[in-house]
Protein backbone atom coordinates (compact mmCIF):
# COMPACT_ATOMS: atom_id res chain seq x y z
CA UNK A 1 0.00 0.00 0.00
CA UNK A 2 2.94 2.58 0.64
CA UNK A 3 4.44 1.94 -3.23
CA UNK A 4 0.78 3.08 -4.18
CA UNK A 5 0.72 6.07 -1.77
CA UNK A 6 3.73 7.35 -3.58
CA UNK A 7 2.72 6.54 -6.92
CA UNK A 8 -0.11 8.61 -6.38
CA UNK A 9 1.88 11.43 -4.88
CA UNK A 10 4.08 11.07 -7.83
CA UNK A 11 1.33 11.09 -10.59
CA UNK A 12 0.14 14.35 -8.46
CA UNK A 13 3.38 15.76 -8.75
CA UNK A 14 4.03 15.09 -12.81
CA UNK A 15 -0.08 16.78 -13.16
CA UNK A 16 1.09 19.98 -10.66
CA UNK A 17 4.06 20.41 -12.56
CA UNK A 18 2.11 20.83 -16.21
CA UNK A 19 1.03 24.35 -16.77
CA UNK A 20 -1.47 23.10 -19.68
CA UNK A 21 -2.87 20.88 -17.10
CA UNK A 22 -3.24 23.33 -14.63
CA UNK A 23 -4.50 26.27 -16.97
CA UNK A 24 -7.29 24.48 -18.70
CA UNK A 25 -8.57 22.26 -16.11
CA UNK A 26 -12.01 24.75 -15.20
CA UNK A 27 -12.73 25.23 -19.04
CA UNK A 28 -12.51 21.64 -20.41
CA UNK A 29 -12.51 19.67 -17.01
CA UNK A 30 -16.07 19.15 -16.93
CA UNK A 31 -16.47 17.66 -20.57
CA UNK A 32 -13.84 15.20 -19.27
CA UNK A 33 -15.38 14.47 -16.73
CA UNK A 34 -18.91 13.64 -17.79
CA UNK A 35 -17.28 11.61 -20.56
CA UNK A 36 -15.25 9.56 -18.29
CA UNK A 37 -18.10 9.02 -16.08
CA UNK A 38 -20.47 7.70 -19.19
CA UNK A 39 -17.31 5.72 -19.86
CA UNK A 40 -16.65 3.97 -16.43
CA UNK A 41 -20.78 3.32 -15.97
CA UNK A 42 -21.11 2.34 -19.71
CA UNK A 43 -18.08 -0.47 -19.16
CA UNK A 44 -19.49 -1.39 -15.07
CA UNK A 45 -22.35 -2.44 -16.72
CA UNK A 46 -21.32 -4.92 -19.77
CA UNK A 47 -18.92 -6.33 -17.39
CA UNK A 48 -21.55 -7.14 -14.63
CA UNK A 49 -22.90 -9.75 -17.21
CA UNK A 50 -19.42 -10.95 -18.50
CA UNK A 51 -18.92 -11.47 -14.91
CA UNK A 52 -22.09 -13.03 -14.22
CA UNK A 53 -21.88 -15.29 -17.60
CA UNK A 54 -17.87 -16.20 -17.83
CA UNK A 55 -16.25 -16.15 -14.47
CA UNK A 56 -18.48 -16.44 -11.72
CA UNK A 57 -18.05 -19.96 -10.02
CA UNK B 1 -13.74 4.31 1.39
CA UNK B 2 -10.99 5.23 4.01
CA UNK B 3 -8.10 3.59 1.65
CA UNK B 4 -9.19 5.87 -1.33
CA UNK B 5 -9.24 9.04 1.05
CA UNK B 6 -5.91 8.87 1.89
CA UNK B 7 -4.79 7.76 -1.65
CA UNK B 8 -6.33 11.03 -2.67
CA UNK B 9 -4.58 13.11 -0.31
CA UNK B 10 -1.26 12.11 -1.10
CA UNK B 11 -1.95 12.68 -5.11
CA UNK B 12 -3.54 16.09 -3.84
CA UNK B 13 -0.41 16.89 -2.18
CA UNK B 14 1.63 15.76 -4.70
CA UNK B 15 -0.09 18.15 -7.15
CA UNK B 16 -0.28 21.18 -4.70
CA UNK B 17 3.44 21.07 -3.93
CA UNK B 18 4.52 20.97 -7.21
CA UNK B 19 2.22 23.90 -8.57
CA UNK B 20 4.08 25.72 -5.50
CA UNK B 21 7.12 24.62 -6.17
CA UNK B 22 7.96 23.04 -3.12
CA UNK B 23 10.28 20.83 -4.67
CA UNK B 24 13.65 21.90 -6.34
CA UNK B 25 13.56 21.35 -9.89
CA UNK B 26 16.05 18.56 -10.18
CA UNK B 27 13.25 15.97 -8.35
CA UNK B 28 10.69 17.15 -10.85
CA UNK B 29 12.65 16.02 -13.85
CA UNK B 30 13.81 12.79 -12.21
CA UNK B 31 10.77 11.35 -13.38
CA UNK B 32 9.78 9.68 -9.74
CA UNK B 33 6.57 8.09 -10.81
CA UNK B 34 8.29 5.83 -13.44
CA UNK B 35 10.33 4.30 -10.19
CA UNK B 36 7.30 4.10 -7.84
CA UNK B 37 5.51 2.42 -10.93
CA UNK B 38 8.50 -0.59 -11.63
CA UNK B 39 9.05 -0.98 -7.61
CA UNK B 40 4.86 -2.02 -7.77
CA UNK B 41 5.12 -3.84 -10.66
CA UNK B 42 7.94 -5.91 -9.41
CA UNK B 43 5.51 -6.22 -6.26
CA UNK B 44 2.19 -7.24 -7.87
CA UNK B 45 4.58 -9.43 -10.19
CA UNK B 46 6.02 -11.36 -7.08
CA UNK B 47 2.10 -12.19 -5.90
CA UNK B 48 1.19 -13.23 -9.06
CA UNK B 49 3.54 -15.62 -9.95
CA UNK B 50 3.15 -17.34 -5.85
CA UNK B 51 -0.39 -17.66 -6.36
CA UNK B 52 -0.99 -21.23 -7.84
CA UNK B 53 -4.69 -20.19 -8.94
CA UNK B 54 -2.94 -17.72 -11.40
CA UNK B 55 -2.47 -20.34 -13.49
CA UNK B 56 -5.43 -22.39 -12.92
CA UNK B 57 -7.29 -19.42 -14.09
CA UNK B 58 -5.70 -18.37 -17.16
CA UNK B 59 -5.94 -22.28 -18.05
CA UNK B 60 -9.44 -22.33 -17.32
CA UNK B 61 -9.91 -19.38 -19.06
CA UNK B 62 -8.78 -19.26 -22.42
CA UNK B 63 -11.44 -17.91 -24.92
CA UNK B 64 -13.70 -16.30 -22.65
CA UNK B 65 -10.53 -14.29 -21.26
CA UNK B 66 -11.13 -12.10 -24.24
CA UNK B 67 -14.31 -11.25 -23.58
CA UNK B 68 -13.18 -8.85 -20.54
CA UNK B 69 -11.16 -6.53 -23.02
CA UNK B 70 -14.11 -6.80 -25.37
CA UNK B 71 -16.73 -5.48 -22.41
CA UNK B 72 -14.01 -2.55 -21.98
CA UNK B 73 -14.63 -1.52 -25.77
CA UNK B 74 -18.21 -1.86 -26.02
CA UNK B 75 -19.29 -0.40 -22.88
CA UNK B 76 -16.87 2.73 -22.96
CA UNK B 77 -17.86 3.03 -26.50
CA UNK B 78 -21.51 2.87 -25.54
CA UNK B 79 -21.54 5.10 -22.42
CA UNK B 80 -19.54 7.87 -24.36
CA UNK B 81 -21.86 7.27 -27.24
CA UNK B 82 -25.09 8.23 -25.02
CA UNK B 83 -23.12 11.66 -23.41
CA UNK B 84 -21.54 12.98 -26.44
CA UNK B 85 -25.65 13.42 -27.80
CA UNK B 86 -25.34 15.81 -24.01
CA UNK B 87 -22.23 17.67 -24.72
CA UNK B 88 -22.96 20.37 -27.61
CA UNK B 89 -19.35 20.93 -27.85
CA UNK B 90 -18.27 17.34 -28.56
CA UNK B 91 -19.34 15.27 -31.48
CA UNK B 92 -20.04 11.53 -31.41
CA UNK B 93 -16.85 10.89 -33.24
CA UNK B 94 -14.94 13.09 -30.68
CA UNK B 95 -16.77 11.32 -27.81
CA UNK B 96 -15.95 7.98 -29.20
CA UNK B 97 -11.53 9.41 -29.67
CA UNK B 98 -11.62 10.37 -25.99
CA UNK B 99 -13.21 7.56 -25.15
CA UNK B 100 -10.97 4.93 -27.18
CA UNK B 101 -7.73 6.27 -24.94
CA UNK B 102 -9.06 3.87 -22.13
CA UNK B 103 -7.31 5.47 -19.82
CA UNK B 104 -3.68 5.63 -21.66
CA UNK B 105 -3.77 9.20 -21.26
CA UNK B 106 0.00 9.93 -22.52
CA UNK B 107 -0.77 8.56 -25.61
CA UNK B 108 -3.87 9.26 -27.15
CA UNK B 109 -3.67 12.76 -26.02
CA UNK B 110 -0.89 13.52 -27.75
CA UNK B 111 -2.12 11.63 -30.75
CA UNK B 112 -5.63 13.84 -30.68
CA UNK B 113 -3.79 16.88 -30.49
CA UNK B 114 -1.90 15.69 -33.23
CA UNK B 115 -4.60 15.18 -35.13
CA UNK B 116 -7.46 17.09 -34.21
CA UNK B 117 -6.26 19.91 -32.06
CA UNK B 118 -5.49 20.82 -28.68
CA UNK B 119 -8.76 20.83 -27.28
CA UNK B 120 -9.93 17.67 -27.51
CA UNK B 121 -6.24 16.80 -26.63
CA UNK B 122 -6.92 18.37 -23.43
CA UNK B 123 -10.00 16.71 -23.23
CA UNK B 124 -8.36 13.06 -23.92
CA UNK B 125 -5.42 14.32 -21.05
CA UNK B 126 -8.27 14.87 -18.55
CA UNK B 127 -10.89 12.35 -19.33
CA UNK B 128 -8.33 9.64 -19.48
CA UNK B 129 -6.16 10.84 -16.22
CA UNK B 130 -9.65 10.86 -14.53
CA UNK B 131 -10.40 7.50 -15.76
CA UNK B 132 -7.47 6.08 -14.13
CA UNK B 133 -8.38 8.37 -10.53
CA UNK B 134 -11.76 6.66 -10.75
CA UNK B 135 -10.14 3.50 -10.78
CA UNK B 136 -7.93 3.86 -8.06
CA UNK B 137 -10.52 5.68 -5.54
CA UNK B 138 -13.21 3.49 -6.67
CA UNK B 139 -11.79 -0.04 -7.39
CA UNK B 140 -12.89 -1.15 -3.60
CA UNK B 141 -16.41 -0.28 -4.10
CA UNK B 142 -16.80 -1.54 -7.67
CA UNK B 143 -15.26 -5.21 -6.66
CA UNK B 144 -18.13 -5.09 -4.36
CA UNK B 145 -20.84 -4.66 -5.46
CA UNK B 146 -19.90 -5.13 -9.61
CA UNK B 147 -18.22 -8.12 -9.20
CA UNK B 148 -14.39 -8.63 -9.77
CA UNK B 149 -14.54 -7.72 -13.48
CA UNK B 150 -15.89 -4.51 -13.77
CA UNK B 151 -12.49 -2.91 -11.39
CA UNK B 152 -10.26 -4.35 -14.40
CA UNK B 153 -12.44 -3.38 -17.09
CA UNK B 154 -13.10 0.36 -15.49
CA UNK B 155 -9.03 0.83 -15.21
CA UNK B 156 -9.27 0.14 -19.23
CA UNK B 157 -5.32 0.07 -20.61
CA UNK B 158 -4.16 0.99 -17.43
CA UNK B 159 -5.30 -2.17 -15.89
CA UNK B 160 -1.81 -3.82 -16.55
CA UNK B 161 -0.03 -1.21 -14.92
CA UNK B 162 -0.58 1.97 -13.01
CA UNK B 163 -4.21 0.52 -11.14
CA UNK B 164 -2.77 -3.08 -11.48
CA UNK B 165 -1.57 -3.03 -7.53
CA UNK B 166 -5.12 -1.80 -6.07
CA UNK B 167 -7.03 -3.69 -9.00
CA UNK B 168 -5.25 -7.01 -7.76
CA UNK B 169 -5.63 -6.26 -4.22
CA UNK B 170 -9.23 -5.99 -4.40
CA UNK B 171 -10.35 -9.06 -6.89
CA UNK B 172 -7.53 -11.23 -5.75
CA UNK B 173 -4.22 -11.88 -7.58
CA UNK B 174 -5.80 -14.94 -9.29
CA UNK B 175 -7.53 -12.06 -11.54
CA UNK B 176 -4.09 -10.41 -11.85
CA UNK B 177 -3.51 -12.11 -14.83
CA UNK B 178 -6.69 -11.22 -16.26
CA UNK B 179 -5.77 -7.49 -15.35
CA UNK B 180 -2.70 -7.68 -16.95
CA UNK B 181 -4.29 -9.59 -20.58
CA UNK B 182 -7.16 -6.69 -20.55
CA UNK B 183 -4.93 -3.73 -20.10
CA UNK B 184 -2.23 -4.80 -22.47
CA UNK B 185 -5.17 -5.46 -25.27
CA UNK B 186 -6.63 -2.41 -24.60
CA UNK B 187 -3.49 -0.42 -24.40
CA UNK B 188 -2.56 -2.12 -28.00
CA UNK B 189 -5.86 -0.91 -29.50
CA UNK B 190 -5.75 2.31 -28.07
CA UNK B 191 -3.92 4.03 -31.35
CA UNK B 192 -6.14 1.61 -33.83
CA UNK B 193 -9.34 2.96 -32.45
CA UNK B 194 -8.34 6.77 -31.80
CA UNK B 195 -7.43 7.45 -35.50
CA UNK B 196 -10.13 4.97 -36.57
CA UNK B 197 -12.87 7.29 -35.15
CA UNK B 198 -11.22 10.87 -35.89
CA UNK B 199 -11.02 9.75 -39.53
CA UNK B 200 -14.55 9.42 -40.05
Amino acid sequence: MVAIFLLLFFIGVDVGSDETIISNLPKIGLNALVLTFGAVVGTIFISVFVYKYFFKD
Amino acid sequence: MKGSLIIISFFVAGILIAYFKVLPQSILNADLSTYALVILMFLVGVATGINPKTWQILKKAKFKILTVPLAAIIGTWIGVALISFLLPTVSLKNSLAVGSGFGYYSLSSILISKIEGDVLGVTALLSNIIREILTLLFTPLIAKYFGKIAPITVGGATSMDTTLPIISKYVGSEFAIISIFSGTVLTITVPIFVTFFLSL
